[in-house]
């Protein structure tokens, strides 16, 4: 995981640079990074296996390569866009300063832009191990082809004690570790670079506000500590991206799909030479249709639960501390670590088929929720204080409060996650729609489970069919839905001056 | 007595470093009618004191009353303009002024009149349907005037309305709000206005308060005995006479940093 993150900043350095830097180039890197990251992740999986195993013959060597191509896919894209947000962010008088006093080269990479964006690298860092976490759970344990091809780690620890051998104590050992890992890791590396990275901010002028807190009571500073973190992932995180979007036409997103559609399917036509074979498409459509209603179940859940969270922290900010510490926590344990745990609860509580469709929908739910909840509470951190008094001035309250200030105020917000969520469920839809236990596989319909028994049989041809198709939900989705609110949600951003 | 009383307020915030204490036993009284003026510098406590008027917030120790009641929360005979101007970005200029009267038990007829009559006192005509992004910051401050006087209350407070407006728009707007403060048919007729600069007080206020920092605390006030409308004295000896008044306390005080903020 360590080499692949080495890879990744070299690579979003190197790409990020550019693409901010040479508009042209920006103008087609911009929309191509955007189309890769927001198709799920895993669905690519199976595929780049498929490739990277017929390379190497299936030896190990090949595997670990597959694993890091995975886990790359999943942590690149917010150290890519973390850089390019950071470029573009930059105040233009720091352009002008170096042209001025003539540096140029190394000289300004070193002295200017490396310590401008250092703090978006790092907050792209973070987001980046959270879903690198998510996703080493998957890789280790990978079953292609009617064979099952592992590697030693934890993901291969917590697969196997809950699905061969059905143990709640052994995948609960698990998860603790995973969970103390993410949150030492949270602790002693980023939040050491994150306190050095505000030194680097710009414009964080900000005036007198003495805030009534419990003094240093041991949880005012996880508080502390827990808002200094998502603040530095705000920074990178939503706002800016979408600006970047919003710059590039869409002409230009339409050929990139295009090119893309092109390079895959000739990849794996031409190349690797797949029979082309007929197409179930009524399958296709019933597996779609139940996926789409089970995420579609888990994002209503989520966004109620995000909405009811926003309020709450508006109306009693006392409460605030609670969430937050709550969240964080409850976020840093890989959502993929405990579906095993989750799945063997309820599958013993109800019959099968029932038992799977909760945990299945849980698990989306949990794959969901916290890209809302975050940026929520973002959002209402930074909800500007004379709104508030003017809440309070002319007494708009309750169910009015509601509807002419919460929702509107955090529609930018709530957008924002949602595409976020989407994408996380969608990848989520894979691993929860299909389990593979004790050499029995419980299945409930749909497009990830469809993936994944293409995959088990080794059947390229409809993994192509699938991608494709999920990747264009994905797509259509994001250009038909949330591009059109994200338009109207610009115009709600409060602002304090 | 006073329509407002502030009895022996204190005011600390807890910060990181240790306790700090925002007002030290602050008294004093606002009548009926009376256009007050609280000037100090940035960290004196002047919004804090707003603040708790509006009941926004409370004092750890004293009391403030309006009416001879204690204040336990905003009320409806308190009213406020915003420094930021405080619009909400998705509500157009007349449902910005709407907003204020949600809570009243009223008809939404008589609703959209009375915005209607605001939007005209304001010089808003034409521009109801506009949303803020699309005002200019004059504009702006407009509405939330139009806003505040909404809800008919006996005091409108003040929060450094104008300081981020340029000073030629500043100007107008406080010819503006004077001339509502001297129209006595209508409600509100008591006027807390806070501000760091020395001849806005002077040019507006009956009385001016003068406050210092750490802690917060009333260093002395000042009568400002100048005929309205004051305009035709703005450049008179009398005007700097009383401006001179004030930033002689102030420099007592030792607070230096107040003109160049």
């Amino acid at each position: 995981m360590s080499i692949t993150y080495i890879i990744c900043l070299a690579f979003g350095l190197g790409v990020g640079i550019l693409a901010a830097t040479k508009e042209r180039v920006g103008n087609l890197i911009i929309p191509l990074l955007d189309i890769l990251q927001s198709v799920p992740v895993l669905g690519f999986f199976p595929l780049a296996l498929a490739v990277i195993i017929s390379a190497f013959h299936g030896s190990t060597f090949g595997l670990e390569l597959a694993s890091m191509f995975l886990l790359f896919t999943s942590m690149e894209w917010s150290i890519v866009f973390g850089v390019i947000a950071g470029i573009k962010s930059m105040p233009s008088y720091l352009k002008d300063m170096s042209q001025v006093f003539h540096i140029e080269g190394w000289d300004y990479l070193k002295h200017i832009l490396f310590p401008s964006i250092y703090p978006y690298v790092i907050a792209g860092s973070i987001l980046a191990w959270g879903s690198g976490w998510y996703f080493v759970i998957v890789t280790e344990f990978i079953n292609y082809g009617g064979k099952t091809y592992s590697l030693p780690g934890l993901g291969y620890y917590l697969q196997t004690a809950s699905f061969r051998y059905s143990s709640v104590w052994m995948s609960l050992a698990g998860l603790a570790t995973i969970g103390i890992i993410v949150f030492l890791m949270n602790r002693l590396i980023w939040h050491r670079l994150n306190e050095r990275a505000k030194e680097h901010r710009f414009l964080l002028i900000h005036g007198f506000t003495p805030r009534e807190s419990a003094g240093q009571s041991f949880w005012a500073k996880q508080v502390s500590y827990i808002d200094s973190r998502l603040n530095a992932v705000q920074g990178v995180h939503l706002p800016s991206w979408f600006l970047l979007r919003f710059r590039i036409r869409r002409l230009n997103y339409l050929l990139v799909a295009v090119g893309l559609l092109i390079v895959i399917v000739g990849v794996f036509y031409g190349w690797i030479r797949l029979p082309i074979t007929s197409l179930d498409l009524e399958h296709l459509a019933r597996d779609t249709g139940y996926s789409m209603s089970r995420l579609a179940i888990a994002y209503f859940i989520s966004l109620a639960l995000a909405i009811a969270v926003g309020y709450l922290i508006l109306q009693r900010p006392t409460t605030k501390n609670a969430i937050i510490i709550f969240t964080d926590i409850a976020q840093s344990i890989p959502a993929l670590a405990y579906f095993p745990l989750l799945w063997l609860i309820f599958t013993s509580i109800f019959p099968e088929q029932i038992g799977l469709e909760i945990a299945a929908v849980l698990l989306m739910l949990t794959g969901m929720l916290w890209y809302l909840i975050f940026n929520v509470i973002e959002a209402v951190e930074h909800w500007p204080k004379e709104i508030k008094d003017l809440a309070e001035v002319f007494r708009v309250r309750g169910r009015r409060y509601l509807r002419h200030m919460a929702i509107p105020a955090l529609l930018p917000a709530l957008v924002t996650g949602s595409i976020l969520a989407w994408g996380g469920g969608w990848n989520a839809t894979i691993v929860s729609e299909y389990v593979n236990i004790g050499n029995k596989v419980h299945t409930i319909p749909g497009l990830g489970s469809a993936l994944d028994e293409a995959s088990q049989t080794g059947n390229n041809h409809q993994l192509v069919v699938l991608l494709v198709v999920m990747s264009t939900i994905v797509i259509v989705m994001n250009s038909l839905i949330w591009r059109r609110l994200l338009s109207r949600a610009s115009t709600h951003v409060l602002e304090e001056e | 007595m006073p329509l407002i009383r502030i009895e022996q307020v204190s005011k600390a915030f807890y910060e990181p470093k240790g306790e700090l204490l925002s007002l030290d036993n602050v008294s004093f009284g606002i009548e009926d009618t009376e256009f007050l003026a609280i000037i100090g510098p940035s960290g004196c406590g002047k919004s804090t004191i707003l603040r708790m008027i509006a009941g926004l917030e409370f004092p750890t120790k004293g009391h403030i009353y309006f009416q001879d009641k204690l204040i336990k929360g905003p009320m409806p005979g308190v009213s406020m303009v915003f420094q930021n101007f405080a619009l909400l970005p998705w509500k157009t200029a007349r449902d910005n002024i709407l907003i204020a009267l949600d809570a009243k038990p009223i008809s939404r007829r008589e609703k959209e009149e009375v915005a209607q009559a605001l939007l005209k006192k304001l010089g808003l005509e034409g521009f109801e349907n506009n949303y803020p992004s699309e005002l200019s910051g004059g504009m702006k401050q407009r509405v939330g005037i139009a806003r505040a006087l909404a809800v008919a209350p006996d005091v409108l407070l003040l929060d450094e309305p104008f300081s981020s407006l340029d000073e030629v728009t500043a100007r107008e707007l406080r010819k503006e709000t004077l001339r509502i403060w001297n129209d006595r048919t209508t409600h509100p007729d008591t006027f807390v206005i806070v501000t760091h600069l020395v001849e806005e007080a002077v040019l507006m206020a009956d009385r001016v308060l003068i406050m210092a920092p750490r802690p917060g605390r009333i260093i002395g006030e000042v009568k400002i005995d100048i005929p309205r409308p004051r305009f035709e004295y703005a450049r008179s000896s009398l005007f700097f006479g009383h401006v001179d008044r004030i930033e002689e306390i102030l420099e007592k005080a030792g607070v230096e940093d107040m003109k160049h903020v």
